[in-house]
């Protein structure tokens, strides 16, 4: 694949891109990168339609390469991508959105929230925080953070910490103080970030909460504080 | 009856046995043979290793996952600031290194918070296993995140499930905290999870010996065969079981083992089968059959694959009595891990699991070594007694000793058309010396404490983190 990459002219372009479509997740994904080196956006949108029907390795080995396209990709071919059928092509494309932190303009976000499966609620969820045209998120994120599904309150917890949203102090307060694990961590984050009353939540729970709770409060307000609370000379 | 009579049934029963002896022999060895093949034709397509191209697209990736590295210490201060300092040199975007002090009674602690400049930190349990009290948590300023627990002494299973409290990556990797990690390991044992990250919930790697190869800035700079014998049996005897068996398994998705020393998992799949058990000694053998069990319970797919590129080193026991001790608790953790789970035994429910991979343990790990002893035993008493012609005795401890040394030398054959570590010729020549001697008398000797570990087990005999001489790493000349 690599001396392919060196072949001047079409032949070997032309055997790349066939090479990219049909052969191993690691030639694919070999023969995608050295495509997406040389590609001008008419290619780079090919591409990313072909990394999203392949294995997650291939997306892993492309997504740096693809970066360099995202303010593209973010404003025409995801919106048109998320707009499909397929579900895993939808949270794929909606990943790699993610990963790249780059604006997006989803005008369609609404008809991703109520699309029958969580996995595509909640990966709309995470990029939240990067949709332009994003309008009335409020009760979408409630309804996530009531959510039965574990999946659906994590992304919604991690949408809530970059957004600040007030009105979830209350459900907030409750999942850190009284749920444990990865979501309480989560929803103290999301506390820390709405101040002055999340901070002041969260040194009630410090206070007031259960053991687990009250660590959990402390070593977010030590990050927030950080380094005069946290760090001390062992 | 008349004596003649008896004799006749005498000899009936002992051909009786004999013949069950020889015809066990005969299917231990061919089982073996077959995983060996199987090894030999899947390690090329399945074990490719990223390239230079492909490791640096992964650095560059902002979808690679996250890995928290568990590093279990009990007593090791000889080694743990080189092991944790190679830990910190890895090539990965994006992991922290939880080191977990089990109560050491030597300096582990003092010596890893002046190594790595530690503050004492706020850092909470994320997740919900009950394990023995943390003292104190401590983190380190450094680029990569370290994170060393001070812990009450509860043996390894309840440090390592300390570690996946305090892991917040999606992927836990346990490694021992006397190992070192190729640099690009890390980046190896993620592969199967990124070609697959639906279905896999525990990926396995190569343990190896690392006795008198060179160690520098926290690599393994110069590999060689030891000057110790012992060592390079158990080299030979490394490459055999994880070159020879695991692939096999790995691909027939039926691997009862991932390494303690060694291993990466789903971590989500850990916490919801309840973490390490803390009442085994094969706490590793024990988490993979429980996930199996479980996934196999609610009939999910799943996968549990083994790697061949990624490679831990580290220091195996020089002197017999230590060798001696850690073989019984291997065994120990054999027996108590297929019991506990005994009703996968044969039960098609679990697939080709319950149907091969645990009546092979069962069989052939678990009571191999009686029956091998069994079948020494017999036919020197055969032989002794005039039963048995001392032709076929000959024959008989023949064959299997030509057997052990086919295998043997096939695994470092492997190892030689595959990853190929050894610097010259003269080191690989050495290893096939050994592969043969390793049969002559080390083989017979690791069967006779495997017997006394099997006992053990049977008794139900408890333990807890196995003792370790630790010699240190040989440091590279500069």
């Amino acid at each position: 694949v690599d001396c392919l990459g060196l072949l001047a002219g079409g032949r070997g372009e032309d055997a790349l891109w066939r090479l990219a479509q049909r052969s191993t997740p690691l030639v694919e994904a070999a023969a995608c990168r050295l495509l997406a080196r040389s590609a001008d956006p008419e290619s780079a949108v090919r591409l990313f339609g072909i990394a999203l029907g392949k294995p997650y390795l291939v997306r892993v080995l492309l997504a740096g390469e693809l970066r360099h396209h995202a303010p593209t990709l973010c404003e025409k071919t995801i919106p048109a991508e998320v707009a499909g059928a397929d579900e895993r092509r939808i949270v794929a494309a909606l990943e790699l959105a993610g990963s790249w932190h780059n604006a997006l303009h989803l005008p369609d976000w609404p008809v991703l929230m109520t699309h029958p499966s969580p996995a595509v609620r909640a990966a709309a969820l995470r990029v939240t925080p990067l949709n332009l045209d994003v309008q009335d998120v409020e009760p979408y994120v409630l309804e996530a953070l009531q959510s039965d599904n574990i999946h659906l309150r994590e992304a919604g917890l991690t949408a809530v910490c970059q957004l600040r949203i007030g009105s979830t102090l209350p459900l907030l307060a409750h999942v850190a103080s009284g749920e444990s694990g990865e979501l309480a961590r989560l929803a103290c984050q999301a506390l820390s970030r709405l101040e002055p009353e999340g901070i002041e939540c969260l040194r009630t729970i410090l206070l007031e909460g259960p053991p687990r709770a009250a660590a959990r409060a402390a070593e977010t307000l030590a990050e927030r504080l950080r380094p005069s609370l946290s760090l001390e000379f062992a | 009856m008349t004596l003649q009579d008896i004799d006749i049934f005498v000899h009936r029963i002992y051909f009786f046995f004999e013949s069950g002896i020889i015809l066990y022999v005969f299917v231990i060895n061919s089982i073996y043979l077959f995983l060996t093949i199987l090894a030999f034709l899947s390690i090329r397509r399945h074990h490719t290793p990223f390239s230079l191209a492909e490791r640096e697209a992964i650095m560059k990736s902002p979808l690679t996952p996250a890995i928290s590295l568990i590093v279990p210490a009990y007593n090791e201060a000889m080694t743990v600031k080189e092991s944790v300092g190679c830990m910190l040199k890895l090539d990965y975007p994006n992991y922290e290194v939880i080191v977990v002090n089990d109560g050491s009674k030597d300096a582990t602690l003092q010596i890893l918070i002046e190594s790595f400049q530690l503050y004492k930190s706020a850092r909470a349990p994320v997740g919900t296993l009950e394990t023995k009290p943390i003292r104190r948590i401590y983190e380190s300023s450094q680029p990569i995140r370290l994170v060393v627990v001070d812990k009450v002494n509860g043996g390894k299973a309840d440090a390592i499930n300390v570690g996946l409290n305090l892991a917040t990556a999606p992927l836990v990797m346990v490694v021992d905290s006397d190992s070192i990690i190729d640099r690009a390991g890390l980046m190896q044992m993620a592969k199967p999870y990124l070609e697959d990250p639906d279905r896999v919930i525990a990926v396995g790697g190569t343990v190896r010996a690392v006795n008198d190869c060179s160690v520098a800035r926290g690599r393994v700079t110069r590999i060689r065969t030891s000057r110790s014998i012992l060592a390079n049996f158990q080299s030979v005897e490394y490459l055999r079981a994880f070159y020879g068996g695991r692939i096999g398994f790995s691909l027939l998705n039926s691997m009862l083992i991932i390494s303690g020393a060694f291993g990466l998992f789903k971590r989500e799949a850990v916490l919801e089968v309840g973490g390490f058990e803390h009442s085994t000694v094969g706490e590793d053998m024990e988490l993979i059959v429980r996930l199996h069990h479980h996934f196999c319970d609610l009939k999910q797919p799943y996968r549990v694959v083994y790697v061949a590129d990624p490679v831990c080193w580290t220091e195996v026991p020089q002197t017999l009595k230590i060798l001696h001790r850690q073989r019984k608790r291997w065994q120990r953790g054999t027996v108590e891990s297929l019991s506990r789970h005994w009703v996968m035994m044969l039960n098609p429910r679990y697939g080709l699991v319950g149907m091969f991979a645990f009546p092979y343990f069962f069989l052939f790990e678990m009571l191999g070594p009686a029956v091998e002893l069994l079948g020494y035993f017999l036919t020197v008493i055969g032989v002794l007694f005039r039963i048995i012609a001392p032709e076929v005795a000959i024959l008989f401890f023949s064959v299997s000793i030509m057997f052990g040394i086919l295998l043997s030398t096939s695994a470092v054959l492997l190892e030689e058309f595959t990853t190929l570590r050894y610097p010259s010729w003269r080191h690989s020549l050495s290893l096939f010396g050994t592969a043969i001697l390793e049969n002559l008398g080390f083989r017979q000797l690791l069967t006779w404490w495997r017997v006394q570990g099997l006992v053990e087990g049977l008794k139900g005999k408890r333990g807890g983190w196995g003792v370790m001489e630790r010699r240190g790493f040989q440091t590279a000349p500069k």
